[in-house]
């Protein structure tokens, strides 16, 4: 028996499933929405309280952080070292100036200001930190958004808290954690969601132990002074990136190298990025052109329902 | 003189009399109560004993059975439809576990069961451009990917 929880944390649907024979395990789903209102209070850049914000108004000082924000910070570190760069929580600016300032929910869909791409440019090389006691100094005009990373980092969070319950999976807003097959050794079926047809899907994916996520420019977009912008930001440019694919499905052996992959063969567009996915043999991805087509890395149909 | 003695005779006879009456009152009544008291114990152990055969479901010892079979049953001592449901019951059989009301579904834990994938013998054409490709026999998603909403 599948039990679900389903919430909104992040800006995101979530949900949080649990196969198990007897109810009693599944009720440990009803903490899930709390792990999340506690990792947002930690990370989120849209909450001035939150630690994130504190650490991005005041930067050349050394602050001692949580377990939480250096955990999701190393995340970071290990996505923008696997990508060589193109996912990296150092564009903030970038994405503040394409008109990505406050949350999604709240954002005007049509803005009227000069996007920017002279902005300075950063890696979290720049970023001075230690493990014990846990600290991180920014670099004067740094701010960190962890956006994905810090979803994909809350899914697998909450799918190994689960895991010791029964086989887990758990959603962040298309991040997808899973800990193992079902109870009867079945995978999990997973939907992908087609961006041109709401409601329809793209593909059945059946997944066992796995991460999933989605990258895309379908959904988080808005209008600057009649061009279409959203929330991927090429770091090379420091604008919104220019690429052929709509959205990027890939499947990982963690849900943290899905999400980074997924961004990372977004960002490098239909051609490089299957290239880049060949390259990876712990990778299956499969990309959405903006003409319509569907285009997978050799890996991928092993994974799709036949 | 000699119309005394008879007179005085009967009288002693008379007291004679009472107290054989008395002794044999006395004796009746011993024995009487002797007799009660005999059958209340043997009752007490024929619901003693009744009760621990049909709690423990083992049969009765030859010495009770004779004992059950000398008595006038006890209608109302053992209710007949508690005693039937005990001894009714095979010893193996699970007790019935309510559930306590703090451990039915909670408000927002949605429970849903998996399909089970049909085996992969169906096959269906991919078209590009995406569509709803759904079979009969396809399983339901438990959840779906796409970009962050």
């Amino acid at each position: 028996m599948i039990y679900k929880q389903e919430f909104r944390a992040m800006g995101c649907h979530m949900l949080a499933a649990l196969d198990s024979a007897s109810f009693e395990p599944a009720q440990e789903l009803e903490k899930v929405p709390d792990w999340f209102e506690q990792w947002e209070a930690v990370l989120s850049r849209f909450r001035p309280e939150s630690e994130l914000s504190r650490l991005n108004i005041s930067p050349e000082i050394s602050h001692p952080v949580s377990e939480t924000m250096l955990s999701v910070f190393q995340a970071a570190v290990q996505a923008e070292r696997e990508s060589r760069g193109l996912v990296t929580p150092t564009v903030l600016e970038a994405l503040v100036s394409a008109g990505y300032e406050t949350s999604f929910d709240s954002l005007p869909r049509a803005q009227y200001a000069p996007a920017t791409s002279d902005l300075p440019r950063f890696t979290l090389a720049e970023v001075a930190w230690t493990v014990t006691p846990p600290s991180l100094r920014l670099p004067a005009g740094l701010r960190l958004d962890f956006g994905g990373i810090a979803k994909g980092w809350a899914a697998q969070q909450a799918m190994q808290r689960l895991a010791a319950f029964g086989p887990a999976l758990v959603n962040a807003g298309g991040d997808i954690a899973i800990s193992g097959p079902l109870l009867d050794g079945e995978p999990w079926p997973v939907d992908i969601r087609d961006p041109f047809h709401p409601g329809e899907s793209l593909g059945l994916l059946m997944l066992g132990r796995c991460g999933v996520a989605t990258s895309g420019q379908d959904y988080r977009r808005w209008q600057q002074n009649d061009a279409w912008h959203h929330h991927i930001i090429d770091p090379r440019s420091g604008l919104p990136a220019e690429t052929d694919v709509i959205s990027a499905s890939v499947i990982a052996p963690t849900v943290l190298k899905a999400e980074t992959a997924a961004k990372c063969a977004l960002i490098l567009g239909s051609s490089a990025g299957l290239d880049w996915l060949e390259a990876r043999p712990s990778l299956a991805g499969m990309l959405l052109l903006k003409d319509g087509r569907l285009v997978y890395s050799s890996r991928f149909m092993q994974y799709l329902w036949s | 003189m000699q119309n005394n003695q008879p007179s005085k005779r009967k009288s002693l006879f008379d007291m004679r009399d009472v107290k054989r009456l008395i002794f044999v009152l006395a004796i009746s009544s011993t024995l009487g109560f002797w007799a009660l008291f005999s059958s209340k114990l043997n009752l007490s152990s024929f619901v003693a004993a009744s009760n621990s055969v049909t709690a423990s479901s083992t049969p009765p010892s030859q010495a009770q059975e004779l004992l059950v079979l000398d008595l006038p049953p006890l209608p109302t001592l053992i209710p007949t439809a508690a005693a039937l449901t005990m001894t009714d019951k095979p010893a193996s059989a699970p007790a019935p576990v309510q559930k306590p009301i703090g451990s039915l579904p909670a408000q927002g834990v949605v429970v849903s069961a998996p399909q089970a994938p049909a085996g992969g013998n169906t096959r269906f054409s991919r078209s590009s451009g995406g569509g709803n490709q759904s079979r009969s026999n396809q399983p339901a998603a438990v959840t779906s990917t796409g970009s962050s909403q």
